[in-house]
This record gives C-alpha cells, structure tokens and sequence, in this order.
C-alpha cells in the first residue's frame, strides 16, 4: 500500500543477498523440445516466525509474510524454436531488521523496523531455444522491479550432445545490472541511488550411467561488481566486488520395482567473502499409481561466515562489516512435502515446507548466534494445462 | 583434455548403423550402383491380438516401418501423421508398420486409447529389433520399397518432415510402374 | 577454505568431469525411465524456481541451480 512507503526497511532487505535469479539461473531447464504448449500457475504462501520478544529491543517483532502468483507459459514456435515466459509477482508484509545491539552482558538485541511495510515485487522473464541436430542454442532476457529496486539481466546459454546423446555439455553466461532507490526517512542518511553488476557463468556435463541412472556436474562463477551493502542497516559496509564459486551435482536414480525415484543433490560454494557453504538435498518421489505421487523431500544447509561479520554494529568499529544474519555461520533443515496428481493434459500440485535455521547446525561452530536467524513454513499449489 | 575426445568420436556409435549411414549416404550419392540391403526379417506379437505378424506379410508393399515408445514426444506428433499417410496411400500399396519399444505393454495401452490408428501395432518387449536395423534415436524409421529393400531412414520427427516423406513414399510405390 | 584448497578441489573436479569412463551404452530404446518426470532435474520446475528464489533471498550462497541434459534424448 502506498501509504506505508515511508516506513523504513524493504526487500532489499528481503532479497538483498542475491536479489532477482538472474535468468541464466532459470535456463536450459527443459532443454528438449515440447511437443506440446503448456500454461502452468503457482501460488504460494510464506510465513517467517515471529521473533521472541525477548531479543527485540525497538520496532516489530512480525517477520516477512509473502504471497506470490507464478505464471509460465512453454511453447514451441516453430519446427525447432520454443518459448517459455515466466511471470511473478509477490507482496510481502512485515518488518526487518535494521542493527543488532550487544549489551555488556554478551547479549544481543535487535532494532526492528515497524510492522507494517508492505511491499510488491514483480519479476519477468522470456527465453528462446532453438534446437539443431545434436543440441541447443538459447537467449534469455528478464526485467525486475521493486518500490526500491529495478533490474534487467540477460543469459545466453549453448548445449552439445555427444553422438550417442549419452553426454550433454551445456554452459552459459549472464548478467544482471541492478539500481538500488532505497526508499528515504527523515533523520537518517542513506544513499540515494547506488548500481550493481553481476556477470556469472557456467560449465556443466550430464551424463547418462544406465537405463535408471543419470548424473550431472557443473562449475559456476559468479561476479558482484558495485554497491552491495545493505542500505537500511545502520551500519553495513561491504566490499563491493564479490566472487562466487559453486561446485554443483545431480544424481538421478529410478528402482523399478518400487515405482520410485531418488535424487540426490549436492552443491559446494566458497565466495571471497569468506563464505564456504555446503547444501544437500534429498528427494524421494513415489508413484502411488499411474496418476499420484508423493514426493518428502530433506535439505540441509551450512555455511561459514564471512570474513567482516560482527555479531553487533558498533559505532566506533572501522572498515568492512555487517552483522546481517546471512553472514554469519549457521545451519539450517527444510522439511517438505509435495503431492501431484498428472495426466496427459493436467497436473495438480501441492507442497508445502517448513525451514528451520539455527547456529548450533551450523557445520563449522559458533561462538555467538545472529539473533535474526529465519525459521519458515511455506506452501506452493498449482496447476498446468498441457493442449 | 585427451578424454573428452571420447564424447564426440565415433566408437559409440554401433557399427551396424554406421555401415548403414554409409550406404544411405552413398546410395544418395550413387543411387543406382548402390545395392540396397535386405531388411531383417522378423515376427512379433500384435499389441492386444493373438496374432503375431511377419515382416515377410508386407511383401510387394512399400512399408514404413517406424520404432516408437510411449515415453518418446515427438513419436507422439508421428503416430497420427503416419495414420494420414496411409490413408492417402494405402490402396496403391503402403503400410505403417510401427514397433513399439515400450517394455510395458500398459504404457503402450494407456498411449494409444485416444488415437484411432489402422495400421499394426507390433509389440517388441525385449527390444531385439531396434538392435538389428541398428536404430540410433527415437523415433526412428525404415522406407521399405516392394522387394523389402530398405532404401531410406528417417530420424526423428516433426511436421515439417511429413510432405518429404510422403514424396519419398510416392516415389517408391512409382517404381514398380516403371520397371 | 584457503586459496590452495580451492585450486585442489577445481583441479580434481575437471578431472572428474572430464574423464569417460564409467558408462556401459545405454541405447536410444531404453531411455523411457530416464524421461519420467520424477527423473527430470527437476521435477516440478516452477516449484523448484520458487524454492530456489527463497533460498537465495535467505541465504548466503546461491548459484548453480540447473542445466539440461540426460532424459529422453528424443530427436
């Protein structure tokens, strides 16, 4: 609502890491030809739990509560072209944080903004693939826009299948140029305008072991070029160059005679932040008949933190620091369910998570934990048509 | 760096189709001084019927005999297309003979329930055949002209291959006319 | 991780990556498991996508979320 626009905070402090996926992210996903045009529809639901009052010094203790519709259309256009369009739009409620407060005992305490920002994000992206006789060829454009934030990003993307089709090589590059308008309060002096630049890019193989196995391993590189503090801390300066280093693979297996199949994911991240992450997924998507299937799925995270994080914003410390939660150490588990109904021209789909972060799962150990560490529940249901 | 040669060399590629790439290029090339191979015979079990069919059953016929799957997309756009084909052609002597390759005989079943399809459908559950004509993608097809000589092989398949095919067809079942 | 670890562990990937040698033929015919749904990078697409945008708004890695690959391997 507009006349909440004054409130400080925002989802630059939501999305402030990493903001939009940058559409090479979203590439290359479904890299084989549809043979059918397919409409898909999402909603979803997220709720960060409330803090403990006990840790909240001014301000709210209401986290982020977010809505979010997803459009996409895929469809071939053409004998050897398809499109896919993505859309998304999310408003989201609550309230961040703007410093972290020690006081001499060792205890932490936050400084809250108020609760009631309300905000809306909307999120576009359309790519093209064209296929040739032994792979693809694909270019991807997305547009991105907040109250306080505008982005564009772009991605070419090649793939290469062996003669047999057994390997695929694929890789890609993208960027994303991003402008920060960080939305002003009276009596604090914050940047008006600040950009960013953020170029990756990829090399990945997946190969195919058996008639029930196949596996991929990819490299990716990113880099941060600009401003990338967060505006709305108190005191929050960061470098403004960061390079990322992700180390990605995929395992597909299916057991025949269990109708099920296992995927087992796993990705190594390092930054030159100081960061090095470790995240592991593990899927389990059984088939009840021809048309149900019930997917649980696992994932643990831990990172370590990075190199300038201060468990308080002290106002006589110098240089590079941030006490932003996402730099410290932690851990965190998601538990998920999802349940599918799919027949040739329709799929229901519902799914539903709860996020659960903490330092004492943190994989590395941790003298102090960040008071702000997130703990959600989410769901997502949806609906494709395929004609 | 040596390795990763191994992906794009062609020692995966079995060497049955490879000799007949070869000979599809060179009757291309040449195509009265290449001899056409005889295509393999074989007997398979119609989907859903007692009966089981020969390839020997098709002779005198031109036959496009087409390798397909429930799982496989653009064998989905073919079926159809291949019903249209024969319904232009079959009174001057040509039959879709099309082989599944699914190994469960309910996928096929649960694909074909809404497709009014009049040619036969032969079910290959241990998958010997697409081993002997050497099939290399899916789908893949066999043109087979009216001494059972296999004459072209037709990868993949989209809308656009349909008026190339059915020229090819033409030309085969003119043949015996001319000779 | 240090500087030397780093270069260790790209080192050992692209060996990994690079190496053939693990594969007994899998022919064309015989990839109707492999373009099940529940086989595909992933599964549900716009699901994973929105699951990834979350993860990368709450944490602080991101990066590395998909490529093609495997699967049918139709023409």
């Amino acid at each position: 609502m507009k006349n909440n626009k004054r409130n400080p905070g925002s989802l630059v402090a939501l999305t402030g890491a990493a903001l939009a996926l940058p559409a090479i992210a979203q590439m290359a996903q479904a890299a084989e030809m549809p043979t059918k045009t397919e409409l898909g529809y999402r909603y979803s639901g997220y709720q960060e739990e409330d803090l403990d009052k006990g840790v909240v010094l001014t301000g709210s203790n209401e986290r982020y509560d977010i809505k979010t519709h997803q459009f996409r259309l895929v469809a071939p256009v053409g004998e050897q072209t398809a499109l896919s369009m993505d859309a998304m739009f999310e408003t989201m409620t609550g309230a961040s944080a703007m410093s972290v407060v020690a006081f001499p005992g060792g205890d932490s305490m936050l400084v809250m903004t108020g609760a009631s920002i309300q905000e809306e994000r909307t999120d576009i992206s359309a790519e093209l693939r064209r296929q040739g006789d032994q792979g693809s060829k694909a270019v991807a454009l997305g547009y991105s826009i907040e109250d306080d934030y505008e982005a564009v990003n772009g991605g070419l993307d090649v793939e290469r299948n062996s003669a047999d089709r057994l390997t695929t090589w694929s890789s890609g590059i993208g960027f994303s140029y991003d402008q920060l308008n960080p939305i002003q309060q009276a009596n604090i002096n914050r940047i008006k305008s600040e950009d960013r630049w953020y170029y990756n890019g990829y090399v990945a193989r997946a190969k195919v072991h058996s008639p029930v196995w196949q596996s991929q391993v990819g490299l990716y590189l990113g880099l941060y070029d600009g401003y990338l503090d967060d505006p709305y801390r108190s005191r929050d300066f960061r470098p403004n160059k960061r390079q990322q280093f992700a180390l990605v693979t995929r395992s597909r297996y299916y057991f025949s005679k269990l109708k099920a199949a296992i995927h087992c994911d796993y990705r190594f991240y390092n930054d030159d932040w100081g960061i090095d992450a470790h995240t592991m997924e593990v899927a389990w998507h059984q088939s009840l008949s021809e048309f149900f299937r019930v997917t649980p799925i696992l994932r643990y995270y831990s990172q370590s933190q990075a190199d300038f994080y201060v468990d308080n914003d002290s106002g006589l410390r110098e240089g590079e620091q941030s006490s932003d939660y996402r730099l410290s150490s932690y851990g965190a588990f998601a538990y998920g369910l999802g349940v599918s109904y799919s027949d040739a021209n329709y799929s229901f789909t519902f799914y539903a998570e709860h996020y659960d972060s903490s330092a004492d799962y943190a994989l590395t150990s941790v003298s102090k934990a960040n008071p702000f560490l997130v703990d959600y529940t989410s769901f997502t249901t949806g609906i494709d048509y395929r004609f | 760096m040596l390795n990763n040669k191994n992906y794009f060399n062609q020692e995966r590629f079995n060497s049955k189709a490879i000799i007949r790439l070869t000979m599809v290029a060179l009757g291309f090339l040449f195509p009265k001084m290449a001899a056409a191979e005889v295509a393999p015979e074989f007997s398979l079990p119609l989907l859903d019927k007692e009966k089981t069919v020969s390839l020997a059953d098709f002779k005198g016929q031109v036959v496009y005999l087409d390798f397909w799957a429930s799982w496989c997309g653009p064998c989905a756009v073919s079926l159809p297309e291949l019903e249209k084909l024969r319904a232009q052609f079959h009174n001057k002597g040509f039959e879709v003979v099309a082989i599944n390759l699914d190994q469960s005989e309910e996928d096929a079943r649960r694909f074909l329930k809404n497709k009014k399809l009049s040619y036969p459908i032969l079910m290959d559950k241990k998958q010997k055949t697409p081993e002997q004509y050497g099939v290399v993608g899916m789908p893949t097809a066999f043109m087979l002209d009216r001494q059972g000589l296999l004459r072209e092989t037709h990868t993949g398949f989209t809308l656009d291959d349909v008026d190339k095919i059915a020229k090819i067809i033409q030309r085969l079942l003119d043949e015996k006319d001319s000779e | 991780m240090n500087a030397r670890n780093l270069k260790l562990l790209i080192t050992i990937f692209c060996i990994v990556l690079l190496s053939g040698c693990e594969t007994a033929t899998v022919q064309a015919w015989q990839r109707g498991k492999l373009s099940r749904t529940d086989m595909a990078w992933q599964a549900d697409p716009m699901t994973s996508a929105y699951r990834d945008h979350v993860y990368t708004s709450k944490e602080g890695a991101s990066g590395g979320i998909g490529t093609g690959g495997g699967g049918c391997g139709c023409y």
